[in-house]
């Protein structure tokens, strides 16, 4: 019985023998991928439908748009210089005479005009008045009634003043030219017929303006004055060194009031406000003339489409932040398509313009640099897990790139401000990623377009996050084009972005 | 979190993975048991045998018997681990190589309330609890090696992810010593059976388990369904018969059938529990602007339709060699289904039982391991009087004796009186 006790004891003893360690956590790396991203940035999405379209063929078109008029057109003014002092009076004997009405200047030709301001002078000298009338009638000015001008002596020796504001002059539609002015005389006395009664005159010498007026004008001058066209796109700084544009258009919708047919003279003028460049062209046809601007219709205005690009694409250039349209004149010489024009006091001409710049491109070979590094602001709790759990991360990204632009990026890390890409004393590491253009074709690429591009940090290059700041400077170059590239902004222009990271992390107790 | 790891630890560490019927002094010969059963016990081993000799009586409390394993790692691995400060790549591959595709774990035990034998006739009682999880061996995979470059697509299903458990009392009546009227040529063949009344007391089983997870440039994608069924109260039936003869002096033979018509209906709590989760081609740049809309996650409780857990069928093959000193055994078990305690793969079971001294009993015993049941060998002492008799024993499994290699340990004590 002793003996099976012992065994017993002896059995509960073996197995109280074991050995068992306190349960404790080791240490472990795993790795770890995360999904990061995956997204499409359609060209399209730069479309703001401000300075950024899509235009013609679904072309990315930077554009601007502007504004001109003339102020109101006014009065037609010109001073005839009419001055008729020897009229000779003679009893019994009426007759017609005809006076010039003619622009000294050779401006203007009335063919018709409702007159808004003017005055005519005239005078009837009889040495017999009480016995005697002249009355002197002038056809081509007529009351609104369609009455003519009338003018008698009354007895008055003395110059006298008709305001012609409410005449008309000439006959409206006509399209005659009213070159001069008819006069007749009707003469009355009691003397024999042929008896000189005296003298007269007559005179329009001051200036005669036409709130309506039918005719032709020559060498007529109109300004224009409008707004400027801003552009508010962030450029980076010397992109118009990497990027030459291969074409750029101005389309001018000019909205005539004025029923006579001109010229419209102007320069487009363009204004980095950035870098101070400026650039100018003149508004010419294909052959350096000035555009026509069709005259309006008696129904109403008439829209002239003016599409110039002359000289453009290397004003526009300076990727300018305004555009604006100066130095603008409308020159009107002649009539309304051979025949008298018309124009009232408050007809004006509009000018819509817009400035387009299609991206068609040549790409240069150029870097640009970010002016001032970005800082990454690292959290102590932030510090002490990159240096205690992050071995080494990398970001994996599968780019399609479908837009015939490519890219390298080289990011400089430091933790001093003051980084100088060419000096590699003054940052810590840098990287670089290239994003091939859709043209391209190599081994990066395979045949879905799809190119993988790898940003990896070692433990050494992580432990530079354990700083409380981190600057990193990036500096861009795009791949230089073959020849001019178009740059669509289609559904099926895009770059689909689809990334993961991949890190290495230490686990341990006090994580868990 | 220190508690946790002890608990998982004392989980995996001392266990095994019997997953079939036993009585306590059954673990002392690794169930190659089934003509050593006498009295009470052979209402579980086989009813032909329950009044071959004197009867006995079970005394509550110390006829008892549990175990707890689990099927990859044992104590050599534990301390490892555990002394280590750092796994690298070689510490981790020696943690996975220990685990054959899942990580399984394996409770129960059995009590005996009552139990006492008359004549040929025999009545007992006892509770029966088992439970068994696992999960996959890609699950440690991820936590030891992350998700590596996004390259592996991971999958999960219910064949490795699981809970189950299952416990329920018995109210047995056996009868033996039926002699089977052959002729005098034939040797005496002798007939036993018992029917079993059960009394469901709980049971969870995982109905529905799939996984998937990838991260990777398609995004991060999770999918998990869990339909998990729970059932208490319940009621059901099973039967066994066994036959015995000894065709040779010294020779002994037995086979029997248990678990015929062997149900448990679960009626008076069912509750089915649903979870789904669902996310599909998820970045972290989503989440920067909320989570909705990104992922699906709904849990559902329901009351479920009654359900019936079936009991399979198992059949054993037994003979045995025994003389005043010595008993040599061996048991083949086969079963006709999977459950927390059975398996279709048979396997053998080799026991052996010393007596030196009339008073003293030495137990050995092995069983051989088929997919879900770990090989292991068992160890016992028993002491023999005239009234009484009593005696502890313990198994090891995949190790043959208790050690810092053992995956589990089965602790059973008996203590019967004869009648």
């Amino acid at each position: 019985m002793r003996r099976c006790l012992y065994a017993m004891m002896g059995l509960m003893l073996l197995l109280g023998a074991c050995d068992i360690s306190k349960p404790r956590l080791p240490s472990w790396d795993v790795d770890l991928t995360l999904p990061l991203l995956n997204e499409r940035f359609l060209v399209s999405d730069l479309v703001d439908s401000v300075n950024v379209v899509i235009g013609e063929s679904d072309v990315l078109t930077i554009t601007a748009n502007g504004e001109a008029s003339t102020p109101d057109f006014g009065e037609v003014n010109f001073t005839p210089n009419i001055n008729v002092d020897e009229l000779v009076f003679l009893s019994g004997i009426d007759y017609e005479t005809t006076v010039p009405l003619l622009d000294p200047t050779g401006s203007v030709f009335l063919s018709y005009g409702q007159i808004e301001q003017g005055q005519l002078s005239f005078n009837m000298n009889l040495t017999d008045p009480n016995n005697s009338s002249v009355t002197l009638i002038l056809p081509d000015i007529t009351t609104p009634g369609g009455e003519p001008l009338t003018l008698s002596s009354n007895d008055n020796p003395n110059w006298q003043s008709v305001n012609l504001e409410g005449y008309q002059v000439g006959v409206e539609d006509s399209g005659v030219i009213l070159n001069d002015l008819q006069v007749h005389l009707i003469i009355s006395s009691d003397q024999p017929n042929g008896t000189p009664l005296g003298m007269g005159g007559i005179r329009i010498n001051s200036q005669i303006g036409c709130d309506y007026f039918q005719g032709y004008l020559y060498n007529y001058e109109r300004a224009i004055a409008g707004t400027y066209a801003s552009i508010q796109i962030d450029y980076p700084e010397g992109f118009e060194e990497a990027v030459i544009l291969q074409e750029a258009e101005l389309y001018l919708e000019i909205t005539n009031e004025i029923g006579f047919g001109a010229t419209f003279h102007g320069m487009i003028h363009a204004i980095n406000e950035d870098t101070g460049q400026e650039r100018w062209v003149n508004v010419l046809d294909e052959f350096g003339q000035p555009f026509n601007v069709e005259p309006a219709e008696l129904s109403g205005p008439v829209i002239t489409g003016l599409n110039f690009n002359n000289g453009l694409a290397e004003v526009l250039q300076i990727f300018p932040s305004r555009v604006e349209l100066v130095d603008g004149y409308l020159l009107i010489n002649g009539g309304h398509d051979g025949t008298a024009g018309f124009v009232r006091e408050t007809n004006r001409m509009f000018c819509a313009y817009q400035v387009d710049l299609p991206c068609n491109i040549v790409i240069t070979d150029h870097e640009f640099t970010m002016p001032t590094p970005s800082v990454i602001s690292v959290s102590a709790e932030t510090q002490s897990q990159i240096l205690n759990r992050l071995l080494d991360a990398n970001l994996t990204l599968e780019a399609t790139n479908k837009i015939p632009v490519g890219a390298s990026a080289t990011l400089f890390v430091g933790t001093s401000e003051q980084i100088d890409t060419s000096d590699p004393a003054t940052y810590s590491f840098s990287k670089q990623v290239t994003l091939y253009s859709s043209e391209y074709e190599g081994p990066e690429v395979n045949a879905d377009g799809e190119q993988i591009l790898q940003l990896g940090l070692n433990e050494e290059e992580l432990s530079i996050f354990g700083n409380p700041k981190v600057y990193v400077l990036a500096t861009i170059s795009l791949e230089p084009s073959l020849g001019a590239v178009i740059i669509h902004a289609s559904p099926s222009d895009y770059i689909q972005i689809r990334g993961m990271l991949t890190a290495k992390v230490r686990v341990s107790e006090d994580l868990l | 979190m220190k508690k946790l790891i002890f608990l998982a630890a004392l989980i995996i560490v001392c266990a095994l993975l019997p997953a079939t019927t036993f009585t306590p002094k059954s673990l002392l010969l690794a169930d190659s048991y089934m003509l050593s059963a006498r009295g009470c016990d052979a209402n579980y081993w086989n009813p032909a045998l329950l009044n071959e000799e004197e009867g006995d009586i079970w005394v509550p409390v110390l006829n008892l018997g549990i175990y707890a394993g689990n099927n990859s790692i044992d104590v050599n691995l534990y301390n490892f681990v555990m002394r280590q400060e750092h796994l690298d790549d070689a510490d981790k591959q020696l943690i996975l190589d220990a685990i054959d595709e899942r990580v399984a774990l394996n409770l129960g035990g059995q009590a005996a309330l009552f139990g006492f034998t008359m004549g040929n006739v025999a009545l007992s009682s006892s509770i029966h609890y088992g439970a068994k999880a696992a999960f996959s061996e890609k699950y440690l995979e991820l936590l030891l090696y992350g998700n590596g470059d996004g390259s592996q697509v991971y999958e999960f299903t219910g064949e490795n992810n699981y809970l189950e458990a299952l416990s329920y009392l018995d109210l047995t009546v056996g009868v033996g010593d039926i002699r089977i009227p052959l002729p005098e040529t034939i040797p005496d063949i002798k007939f036993g059976f018992a029917v079993s009344a059960l009394g469901g007391i709980a049971n969870t089983t995982t109905h529905n388990f799939d996984g998937h997870l990838s991260a990777n440039l398609d995004g991060l994608t999770v999918h998990q369904n869990v339909t998990q069924l729970a059932g208490a109260g319940g009621y059901g039936a099973k039967g066994m018969i066994g036959l015995f003869s000894e065709p040779v002096k010294n020779l002994r033979v037995g086979a029997t059938l248990d678990n015929i018509l062997g149900f448990i209906k679960w009626g008076l709590v069912r509750e089915e529990f649903s979870y789904h989760f669902e996310a599909d081609s998820l970045y972290a740049l989503d989440l920067l602007e909320g989570t909705e809309g990104l992922y699906t996650s709904e849990y559902e409780q329901i009351k479920a339709d009654p359900f019936t857990t079936r009991i399979p069928m198992e059949m054993r093959l037994a003979a045995m060699f025994k003389t005043k000193q010595v008993s040599l055994s061996a048991d083949y078990i086969q079963g006709f289904g999977d459950s927390a305690e059975i398996s279709r793969q048979g396997r053998f079971a080799l026991g052996a039982e010393l007596r030196p001294i009339p008073i003293l009993s030495f137990f050995l015993g092995y069983g051989s391991p088929n997919e879900t049941y770990p090989w292991r060998t068992s160890l016992g002492l028993g002491l023999n009087f005239k009234v009484i008799e009593f005696g502890l024993g313990i198994q090891s499994i995949e190790q043959f004796y208790p050690g810092y290699s053992s995956k589990g340990i089965a602790v059973a004590t008996y203590f019967n009186i004869r009648t």
